[in-house]
């Protein structure tokens, strides 16, 4: 196994969305999740959703890499997204296209020493900044349901749910 | 409309610049204004963050205003939490509003699509029309705002908090 490849392959179907015209699953098509991956991946700007204690949302712009099938970004320990995820680890994000949307809903959970490696270099690939001199916390965000569209006339043939076991 | 109070918010260890000038309320107007897409965070009854991209219409007294079925997530979300955020599409020169949805009321309702459908049949001549039929809709009236210019990692020089309350 590659580290960093894609392990999982999470089960599709049509989302809900009420009003939108979206068709049942047997009609159209569903997207692969390995089109999210690709758009996961390659996004240079991500939006953070979380949660504060007081029960707001919190929306923010963040870096970030999608490595071994989760996203992977860093935060200032006393930053407000870090101090929402101490108390309630549930967050979304979302890739910088509101075209092409993806967006992943998951729990965070620190990194972990043995996906270190893997982060490190590809945020240095990417952003050609080497994360492990980044003061902070750093945290990987793993999918549970996931959501993709093609916001053009395919929408209502193509919008995609994907669930993770 | 008066113009929100502006200042720098606190954000340890981001290096922010607490000497270089603060954007004006204008830059922001003009780019909630302009923008097709917008991502709305809502929290689930779970307390799961959700995000959503929608179309909607900053209107000229500084509130944000849209359309989503009863039934769709991110209604039965404000209907339960009507604390939410708002945030332009484009990632790189953001502004993001936080605030509080209340139903559109029936006087802002004709001026409401006015507005709405001559925004969309000029970014996309031939999507259709959205009539009173497309209801119940929405407004956001925000708290507080943030903004700032991340091409060329102005963030730290850029960053910027508007103040309604």
């Amino acid at each position: 196994v590659v580290e960093g490849a894609a392990l999982v392959t999470p089960r599709a179907s049509r989302p809900y969305a009420p009003g939108y015209g979206i068709k049942p699953a047997s009609e159209g098509s569903l997207l692969d999740w390995s089109w999210a991956e690709e758009r996961l991946v390659a996004s240079r700007g991500y939006w953070l959703a979380t949660t504060r204690p007081d029960g707001r949302p919190h929306l923010s712009p963040i870096w970030g890499v999608w490595v071994a099938d989760s996203f992977c970004f860093g935060c200032g320990e006393e930053s407000r997204k870090a101090r929402n995820l101490r108390e309630n680890p549930r967050a979304s994000v979302s890739v910088d296209s509101t075209l092409e949307p993806v967006t992943v809903e998951g729990v965070v959970e620190p990194l972990g020493d043995q996906l270190r490696g893997a982060y490190r270099d590809a945020y240095q690939s990417k952003y050609d900044v080497d994360v492990g001199e980044i003061e902070g916390t750093h945290l990987r965000l793993v999918p549970g349901i996931a959501f993709g569209s093609i916001d053009d006339e395919r929408f209502p043939d193509i919008a995609t749910r994907w669930e993770f076991a | 409309v008066t113009e929100p109070r502006a200042d720098r918010p606190h954000m340890p260890n981001y290096g922010l610049e607490t000497s270089a000038p603060l954007l004006d309320w204008p830059w922001a107007r003009y780019r909630l204004r302009r923008s097709r897409d917008y991502w709305i965070a809502t929290v689930r009854p779970s307390g799961a963050p959700h995000l959503m991209k929608v179309w909607g219409e900053w209107r000229d007294d500084d509130t944000f205003a849209f359309s989503s079925d009863p039934a769709s997530t991110k209604v039965r979300n404000l209907v339960g939490e009507p604390r939410c955020s708002v945030a332009t599409e484009d990632v790189d020169d953001l502004v993001v509003v936080e605030g509080r949805v209340r139903e559109l009321r029936a006087d802002e309702l004709d001026a409401f699509l006015a507005h709405y459908n001559v925004k969309y049949d000029a970014l996309d001549p031939g999507w259709g029309e959205l009539s009173a039929d497309f209801g119940p809709f929405w407004v956001v009236e925000p708290v507080v705002a943030f903004g700032c210019v991340e091409t060329d990692h102005r963030f730290t020089q850029t960053m910027t908090r508007w103040n309604f309350t």
